[in-house]
């Protein structure tokens, strides 16, 4: 086997083992074993004789496999088998024998593979394959070249060497290509095909309903909500909004499909636009910044109540762009605070008394409000996610026996005292505070800072956002508590893969047309600059000129360096660190008295001193003769020519 | 591809040095190259080498009439060019050439005879005509003269002035041969009894187109041009000599090289073909300083030679 032959399989396996890194471990365990009963074969294939038998088994159980496969095939399930059948096909060739057109097969299932695997899985180590296979397989197409050509032809050193920019280049330009194909290309603005991620899986976390007292243990998960890329917002700002609840049952909140009509005042403060990546989820609620009155990308229904519900469900990551006012009202309609003051029938005893106690006519909004607060203060309730009793009468159980409990508790208990205290509220969930990631200039909502809070209409008409949480014992430990804080990798890993996931897997129309935008908007900022015609004339004729100049320089030089290289060689030959500049071409030969070196004083001199060009065939042959010189030695004696002759000497 | 005749040439010039005139072979070689380039050969060595027979070799080699002048103190113009004589039957004045009308002529010791023949005989080699008595008599052509002077002489001579040398192409000398060759020449005798058997190995046409084939299509690159514009402006700096070479010193390189090219095979002139030639070419054309008068003007020439880098790019 020629040392191309041997660099070739190492590239084949190379290749072979880029396409399936991505997609081994989704493939069933039967193809798996298949795949390793290839590689194993291949590999020992020099070593096994193969006979007539055992090459038909081999064919025979490719067949069975690929049309198992194949029978796996539906519309709602297309990657996986698809994914299998090729590396069915991949292990069979890899089992084949190596030669020439076994091997291309083998390059053109490895990059069918690694492009359907693509289908199963995005991560960002993708670009790595990519751009390792296009390597791999523009080096092997042009060493294939060579093998088909000559399969025993074996590269020196110092041939490979030479080939290396080559080699090198390639790929480069593809890469470059690539990149370019990948902005131009035209998208759509959904997936024709959507496949990735069809498998949508449902987060605890917010949730459409709150049933305080449902869960003894309450362990968020530090699974990702959501990121939202915005500027750094102070903390007390950052509730993001996900549903609104407004009608208890004594266990459960619930969300009616009867909103009054809400008038949403932004307040004239600053907007802050918020682009929110969502992580699937099996909701349909979309989460936007407390509060926000305008979201973009994603087909919603806008409720009176400030929630966004989006109208087609589907399990996958959406982006969309939302317009949240910190500063903002909502103010609701005359007449219908009552919806939002519905108690149920079934409260305990306790409750009603408490209400009844601290329940004034006379009393404002701030001072009711004060007045509950006093009360779970003085309750000396703490915040705990764990432990939790369940009973009948989660409220009373909250307030008055256990006085532990979460969000959950603490929200609905407020929202329903305040409704006994004749003020109208609701509970709104969604998720608290976040990480700001400074590298990607986002927040990272994670589904363990889902929240549940009050909102509650003052005296003029407008909902105020009240947090009970916060009256807590504890608040301070277990609000801290729950954010971990993360170190720099991972936020900078974070960051990483929230570009990966919005510039390259979420690349769509859309985006393409910003692009294009911002292009077209830099293009009219450039025509608008106004520059005289001669300062680009001139340039672009200095640049024409230059490059002609350096042009016919080469054209000079190429020659010239061919004669550089030959003089260095023959000066290397001889030993002399440098060759007298009296000695011409000739002379060199006769002194040299070497077969090449008059070969080259032949074809060069009548080149340089004949006039005559050197055809591309003699340049060949001349720089061959350079490269033979090099095994060369001879003796030179510096002396001028002196060919016409010495009497002295017998001829 | 084959150059026009050069194989005959270069055969003269093997048959003449291998079998007639051995040890001469460098004094053949220019010999052959003032023939080419249309110069006439000074030969500076003293009496008794062969130049004679150099001559005759030459000229039965290449099928030309030979002539021969022996140069003395009372030699006069007409004794070269040729004189009227009265011829008293047809009562009218009759042109009786004289011995320039050969295609070779040798000149043997020019430096004895008169500066006033001296300059006859040099008008007769620049013009290639002679004129008598108001009638102009054409040379033939080929006409090529090799003169000999003996340079260790000095008594009773007129050492040619440098105007006039400026007119041979090129000189050279003959040496002792080799003593082995000498033994044999001494044991074997003269041999211009051979020397006249030998048949002509190329037609004086064939010389006149060859002379044509070097002048015209060997090309002379811009770049042997300026290398030999060179060679010149450093012999003019070089402060060793009286004066630099002149410009037909170059010209005259200029030729010689063509010739060297066309002996050589070659369709073009390299700098080696201008190094071969130089000293033959320009030796004759240079004085020293008299107070550099010490120094061996080949010598000199030589690293001047060596200084000057040959053109390669």
């Amino acid at each position: 086997m020629s040392n191309l032959q041997r660099l070739l399989t190492w590239l084949l396996y190379g290749a072979a083992l880029l396409a399936l890194l991505p997609v081994f471990s989704f493939v069933a365990l039967w193809v798996q074993i298949f795949l390793l009963a290839g590689l194993i074969g291949g590999l020992l294939r020099t070593r096994i004789r193969w006979n007539r038998m055992s090459s038909f088994l081999a064919v025979l159980a490719t067949s069975v496999a690929v049309v198992v496969t194949g029978m796996q095939l539906t519309m709602a399930e297309v990657a996986l088998p698809l994914v299998q059948m090729l590396c069915i096909l991949l292990a069979a060739r890899l089992a084949s024998e190596k030669t020439p057109s076994n091997m291309l097969q083998t390059f053109v299932l490895s990059l069918a593979l690694l492009a359907a695997s693509s289908l199963l899985t995005l991560d960002m180590i993708y670009l790595i394959y990519l751009a390792l296979m296009v390597l791999i397989l523009s080096t092997s197409l042009v060493l294939l070249s060579f093998v088909h050509v000559d399969p025993g032809m074996a590269l020196t050193a110092s041939a490979l060497k030479g080939l290396r920019v080559f080699l090198l280049v390639i790929p480069a330009t593809t890469l470059v290509l690539m990149v370019m194909l990948f902005f131009v290309l035209p998208r759509t603005p959904t997936p024709l095909w959507d496949i990735v991620g069809q498998e949508g899986k449902a987060t605890a976390g917010m949730s459409d309903q709150v049933r305080p007292g449902s869960f003894s243990d309450l362990a968020g998960t530090g699974e990702i909500a959501f990121r939202a890329e915005t500027v750094e917002l102070p903390a007390q700002q950052l509730y993001w909004r996900g549903i609104v609840l407004d009608e208890f049952d004594g266990q459960v909140w619930r969300r009616s499909n009867r909103q009054p009509r809400e008038q949403f005042n932004s307040g004239g403060g600053v907007g802050h636009e918020v682009v929110i990546f969502s992580e699937p989820k099996s909701d349909s609620y979309l989460v936007a910044l407390d509060r926000s009155d305008r979201l973009q990308g994603v087909s919603h229904r806008f409720e009176s109540d400030g929630v966004f519900v989006r109208q087609r469900q589907d399990y996958k990551r959406t982006s969309y762009r939302t317009a949240g006012w910190p500063q903002g009202t909502a103010s609701l309609d005359q007449g219908s605070a009552d919806f939002y003051l519905a108690v149920p029938e079934t409260l305990s005893p306790q409750v009603l008394q408490t209400a009844a106690a601290i329940g004034n006519e006379n009393l404002g909004f701030a001072e009711r409000i004060e007045q509950l607060e006093g009360f779970f203060l003085q309750q000396q309730l703490s915040y705990s996610a764990e432990n939790l009793q369940q009973t009948n009468t989660p409220l009373a159980t909250f307030l008055f026996d256990s006085r532990r409990g979460y969000c959950e508790h603490f929200a609905s208990a407020f929202a329903v005292m305040l409704r006994l205290l004749d003020v109208p509220a609701r509970l709104v969930g969604g998720y608290l505070g976040g990480t700001y990631n400074n590298f990607g200039k986002f927040y990272l909502v994670t589904e363990n800072r889902a929240h549940v809070w009050v909102e509650a209409l003052n005296d003029k008409g407008e909902w105020v956002r009240i947090d009970p949480s916060r009256l807590a014992v504890n608040a301070e430990q277990a609000f801290s508590a729950s954010v971990a804080a993360r170190s720099y990798l991972q936020n900078l890993m974070d960051a990483l893969f929230h570009s990966w996931t919005r510039r390259v897997l979420n690349y769509d129309v859309q985006q393409q047309f910003q692009l294009l935008r911002e292009t077209s908007g830099k293009l009219a900022l450039l025509r608008r600059i106004q520059i005289p015609l001669s300062s680009i004339v001139v340039p672009v004729v200095v640049f024409l000129f230059i490059i002609t100049a350096v042009c016919l320089r080469r054209r000079g030089t190429q020659g010239n360096g061919l004669l550089h290289s030959y003089l260095r060689q023959v000066a290397r030959c001889s030993g002399l660190k440098r060759l007298p500049p009296e000695l011409g071409l000739y002379q060199l030969a006769a002194l040299s008295g070497h077969p090449l070196c008059r070969e080259f004083a032949e074809y060069y001199g009548a080149a340089l001193y004949g006039g005559k060009k050197l055809e591309p065939d003699v340049r060949q042959r001349l720089r061959d003769i350079v490269r033979q010189l090099k095994t060369e030695q001879f003796v030179i004696e510096v002396a001028l020519p002196q060919s016409l002759g010495d009497n002295r000497r017998l001829e | 591809m084959e150059l026009l005749h050069r194989e005959r040439v270069s055969g003269v010039i093997d048959i003449l040095s291998s079998r007639y005139l051995q040890g001469k072979v460098k004094a053949l070689r220019t010999a052959m190259i003032c023939l080419l380039a249309e110069g006439h050969l000074l030969i500076e060595d003293i009496p008794g080498l062969g130049k004679t027979s150099l001559a005759l070799g030459l000229a039965a080699a290449l099928g030309l009439d030979f002539g021969r002048i022996q140069c003395t103190g009372d030699l006069l113009p007409s004794d070269i060019t040729g004189v009227s004589i009265f011829n008293r039957e047809e009562n009218r004045f009759h042109f009786v050439r004289g011995p320039i009308f050969n295609h070779l002529l040798l000149v043997d010791e020019i430096n004895r005879t008169l500066p006033k023949t001296q300059s006859a005989l040099l008008e007769a080699m620049e013009e290639g005509r002679v004129t008598l008595e108001g009638v102009t008599h054409e040379l033939p052509d080929p006409f090529m003269v090799i003169a000999t002077q003996n340079p260790l002489d000095h008594v009773g001579t007129f050492p040619l002035p440098e105007s006039q040398l400026d007119r041979f192409l090129m000189t050279t000398d003959i040496g002792y041969p080799p003593p082995a060759l000498e033994k044999q020449i001494i044991r074997q005798g003269s041999v211009r009894e051979d020397l006249a058997r030998i048949e002509p190995l190329l037609s004086r046409e064939q010389i006149i187109e060859a002379r044509q084939f070097v002048r015209e299509k060997i090309t002379l690159h811009e770049k042997i041009a300026e290398y030999i514009h060179e060679l010149l402006q450093r012999s003019r700096d070089h402060g060793t000599f009286i004066n630099g070479i002149s410009t037909r010193g170059g010209i005259s390189l200029a030729a010689a090289a063509r010739a060297q090219a066309y002996l050589q095979d070659r369709t073009f002139v390299v700098p080696e073909d201008v190094q071969v030639v130089a000293l033959a070419v320009v030796s004759h054309r240079l004085e020293l300083r008299p107070e550099q008068d010490h120094l061996n003007k080949k010598e000199v020439l030589r690293s001047l030679l060596k200084d000057v880098p040959v053109p390669v790019a």
